[in-house]
């Protein structure tokens, strides 16, 4: 990407954030170019798009993060899945949101990017379909608490009170 | 110059004792001090992920206000090459040091060590917020209660869960189990056993200070789940 496209890219994210502030109606998220999509065909409950990365400034596809069709849903294919049963692999997943965000760039946002990158899915914490990503607005005591979700060893209540 | 080698045995003697600091099982201080408490801290950075579930539970459970804190997790990194890179964490709080700067400068009397517990605690209503015990203290530690206005630090929850019989509160809250916490006096607990068994370090202790705050160095790589 050159400079130009990378500062018009981030101008066009912004403006898709500002424009989302007052649009996660239903009624326009419906009204989306991305929901148009044939995919929303089949993927009404869990495929319609109302984040950011909906938004038609971006003109994104289903395509441009899951990857092409092939032979979905009669034979195997190479779709990228996101959720947590997903067979695609980490660095795959990851791939995919690579195409647009840097590692370097993450890294600055959070520290905690640099050490996850070929280790857990993006989606395991980002959540991209929902009108908002959770991690947007994590408190700090959630935010640690997300942490120990995959790396406490026992369960919270058993040994920890007694002196 | 007899004197003088005397001198320098005595001190070399005593610069032994210190540097052992505390070869657990046998308590520094001999007999007399056995039914006392020495509370101590490990701070296993092998485990550490730097979540900061241990210093958002100590700013909840002892009431610490925003601006400043008791414990810091100081982040270093991150080193090796993207996309295997990792980051090392090192604990920054009290060390309830046996040989307390604190405390010897501290004009009022307010900074304590509690010989009951080996804790190192501020009386905060005879504090009178001078501030020389934050200048003393090597770690940089200390800090003043912009709320009781008085010199405030982690006092290994004192006040507050050890008097319920709980655990610190920062070694209940880590996911990783990388805090342990006990008695150096008694054998079976299991920081000493742990400090019988595991390469540990303290730090600044060329000052005499004899922390009691144990680290297990980190190495390099990712923390294993
Ligand atoms: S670490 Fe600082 S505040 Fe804590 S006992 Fe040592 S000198 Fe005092
Ligand atoms: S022992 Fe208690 S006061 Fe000290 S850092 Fe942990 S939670 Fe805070
Ligand atoms: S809670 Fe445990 S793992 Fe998390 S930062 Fe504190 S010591 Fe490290």
């Amino acid at each position: 990407m050159s400079l130009f496209s990378k500062i018009a890219f981030c101008a066009v994210s912004i403006s898709a954030l500002l424009l989302l502030n007052i649009m996660p109606v239903k009624a326009e998220v419906n009204r989306l170019q991305i929901n148009q999509d044939k995919c929303v065909k089949c993927h009404k409950r869990n495929g319609l798009m109302a984040g950011v990365h909906g938004n038609d400034a971006l003109a994104l596809t289903c395509q441009s993060c899951h990857g092409e069709k092939g032979k979905h849903p009669r034979q195997p294919s190479l779709i990228v899945g996101f959720s947590a049963d997903s067979n695609t692999k980490v660095t795959a997943q990851v791939d995919s949101c690579s195409q647009c965000h840097e590692h370097d760039v993450l890294y600055q946002a959070d520290w905690t990017h640099a050490v996850h990158s070929n280790k857990v899915g993006c989606a395991n914490c980002h959540q991209l379909h929902s009108d908002s990503d959770p991690m947007m607005t994590l408190a700090t005591e959630e935010r640690s608490a997300l942490c120990g979700k995959c790396h406490g060893i026992t369960p919270k209540e058993s040994d920890d009170e007694k002196l | 110059m007899k004197n003088s080698r005397r001198l320098f045995l005595k001190s070399a003697c005593a610069l032994v004792v210190g540097a052992s600091g505390y070869t657990v099982a046998q308590g520094p201080l001999g007999e007399a001090q056995q039914t006392t408490k020495k509370y101590a801290l490990i701070h296993d950075e092998t485990k550490c992920i730097g979540c900061d579930a241990c210093s958002v539970a100590c700013r909840e459970v002892n009431n610490v206000p925003e601006g400043v804190t008791r414990l810091r997790i100081e982040r270093k990194g991150p080193y090796g090459e993207y996309p295997e890179q990792y980051f090392r964490f090192t604990r920054h709080s009290c060390q309830h040091c046996e040989d307390t700067p604190c405390v010897k400068v501290c004009p009022t009397g307010a900074a304590y060590k509690d010989e009951a517990t080996g804790i190192v605690s501020v009386d905060a209503w005879k504090c009178v917020g001078c501030q020389y015990c934050i200048a003393a203290c090597p770690y940089q530690v200390r800090f003043i209660n912009p709320v009781t206005k008085a010199a405030d630090k982690c006092d290994f929850c004192k006040e507050t869960r050890l008097k319920e019989g709980k655990l610190p509160a920062c070694v209940s809250a880590c996911p990783t189990q990388a805090l342990t916490f006990g008695d150096l006096q008694d054998p079976d607990s299991q920081v000493v056993q742990v400090l019988k068994h595991t390469p540990n370090y303290r730090t600044k202790t060329e000052l005499g200070t004899r922390p009691k705050l144990f680290r297990i160095g980190s190495q390099d790589g990712e923390v294993r789940l």
